[in-house]
């Protein structure tokens, strides 16, 4: 069973008043902690737009950056997004009003609303509020303390804000992997301890294009495509062994008692993390023992491993988003990928199918 | 008996002749082929199950018995994983009742492949949606 939550400081729960007021207030919170810390701005290229983010002092963005730093540019032009971002601790505001909860949760509980194209998400658990204004291409990330943030949130920062950012371009964030070359590329689609890290990484490690392992984004008009969200990757410690190359880029050395390793890609391999690439096929991967190969398979099955974990994982769960990935899957072939023993057989298999394709 | 989809708590594609569906209430998905998929697209397009039972035996190549059998089966298992619900009041779409023209198509009874692993994700990742005030009005204070 779920562990329950344990103690939660209660924070302080919005007062009857209006949606408009309401972000003016989350405004003022982070004013005043920029005041407080000073304002640090980075400019993000991301699923081919430009992505402000506006920290409060540098805690956050010491967290997040390390994840976007292969998107980071000097000038990424005029932002279609714009994200304020702070924490209480570090820069002693007080929390914003947050909406009102329950007590008792699961640690993974999460509040959601939305009201007048503004869409929102607090959890509790984690003392995390998203808030995306989809009409003014505004965002607000505010956490109790920066340094309390679990790994999950450190490796793939503002999942949630991005993923209702990409809904709202036309884009569908994935719970998927991808990997790719100067032909094109393939996403990596499975339960846990189907293959796709091990997919993912040895594709790394072979010199392929690393579009990540585990979140990634893409487009199908005009043309399927893959877009990087992060250069970070996420692995159980013991199967590090197996990727002695990502050593060096463990972000977490000290903790993985506790915590799955975290690492960033960019920082050891810069030139194999790319904006994007075009979308040649879906690969599910399975561990058989045998001779690693490709082997078609339908499209449905292609959407069965694709789409209900991505629907299923943040809200608002949207039946228009089950359509797009079964546009997506209509668009391009499905493989299974059975996986042998042999972990450098596998990105030899995968850049044969795209040198093929090209 | 007529049924629907049990929308909105059901979504579902139909793609290369296959059906995946998911309840997003409990995290179950599933799928369906070949027979399994027709009496889906039947029963989503308001088809009684007296017509279905008229209909597939006319358009699949296997004793009237088998494919009726096949039939009641699956639709029990549609309704008891609530993926399809009662209603009376369901009307069939007009060229529903229609059977293709051509040789019949080859049989093969086909149950729902169902897929429970997403369970875990809802029971330790709820999401509910604030009071339908919504944030920033307040509930009284009930916990919070």
């Amino acid at each position: 069973m779920p562990e329950p939550l344990a103690a939660v400081e209660e924070l302080p729960a919005a007062e009857s008043t209006t949606l408009e007021t309401a972000t003016a207030a989350l405004r003022g919170s982070f004013r005043d902690a920029a005041a407080s810390a000073g304002l640090v701005e980075r400019s993000l290229s991301l699923a081919g737009e430009s992505v402000r983010l506006s920290y409060a002092g540098t805690a956050m963005a010491n967290v997040q950056m390390d994840a976007f730093e292969h998107a980071a540019r000097d000038d990424a032009g005029e932002p279609a997004l714009r994200i304020h971002i702070w924490d209480s601790r570090s820069t002693g505001v007080e929390p914003p009003p947050v909406p009102p909860t329950r007590g008792g949760e699961v640690r993974g509980a999460l509040y959601y609303f939305e009201d007048g194209g503004v869409r929102g998400a607090y959890q509790p658990g984690t003392s995390t509020f998203s808030v995306f204004d989809a009409l003014e291409g505004e965002a607000w990330y505010w956490t109790q303390d920066a340094g309390e943030l679990p790994y999950w949130d450190r490796a793939e920062p503002i999942r949630q804000l991005l993923h209702w950012w990409l809904d709202s371009r036309g884009m569908q964030r994935l719970h998927a992997g991808a990997v790719g070359n100067a032909n094109g590329g393939v996403i990596v689609v499975g339960r846990s301890g189907s293959g796709k890290s091990t997919t993912a990484l040895s594709s790394l490690g072979a010199g392929m294009f690393y579009g990540g392992d585990d979140c990634i984004a893409v487009a199908v008009d005009p043309e399927p495509y893959v877009y990087t969200l992060y250069n970070s990757g996420k692995l159980h410690p013991a199967d590090l062994e197996r990727f002695p190359y990502l050593r060096d880029a463990v972000s977490n050395p000290n903790v993985l008692d506790y915590e799955k390793a975290i690492f960033y890609v960019h920082g050891q391999f810069p030139d194999r993390v790319v904006d994007g690439f075009p979308l040649r096929a879906v690969l599910l991967p399975t561990i058989t023992g045998g001779a690693t190969r490709l082997v078609p398979v339908s499209s449905a099955a292609a959407l069965v491993a694709l789409a209900p974990s991505t629907i299923l994982q943040l809200p608002p769960i949207e039946p228009r988003a089950f359509s797009a990935m079964a546009r997506l899957v209509e668009l391009v072939p499905s493989f299974r990928l059975e996986l042998g023993p042999d972990i450098g057989e596998i990105p030899t298999t995968i850049a044969a199918f795209l040198d093929s394709s090209a | 008996m007529r049924f629907r989809v049990n929308n909105p708590e059901v979504v579902s594609e139909l793609i290369d002749g296959e059906v995946v569906m998911i309840n997003l209430a409990n995290g179950n998905y599933y799928s369906l082929k070949g027979f399994g998929a027709v009496v889906w697209s039947y029963l989503e397009r308001g088809v009684s199950s007296e017509q279905l039972l008229e209909l597939l035996p006319a358009r699949f190549d296997a004793s009237r018995e088998d494919v009726v059998d096949a039939a009641e089966q699956l639709v029990r298992s549609l309704r008891e994983e609530h993926l399809i619900v009662d209603d009376e009041t369901a009307v069939p779409a007009a060229d529903a009742l229609e059977i293709p023209a051509g040789s019949k198509e080859p049989f093969e009874s086909i149950s729902l492949e169902t897929h429970r692993d997403m369970q875990d994700l809802i029971l330790l990742d709820p999401v509910h949606e604030v009071d339908e005030r919504g944030w920033p009005y307040a509930q009284a204070q009930s916990g919070a």
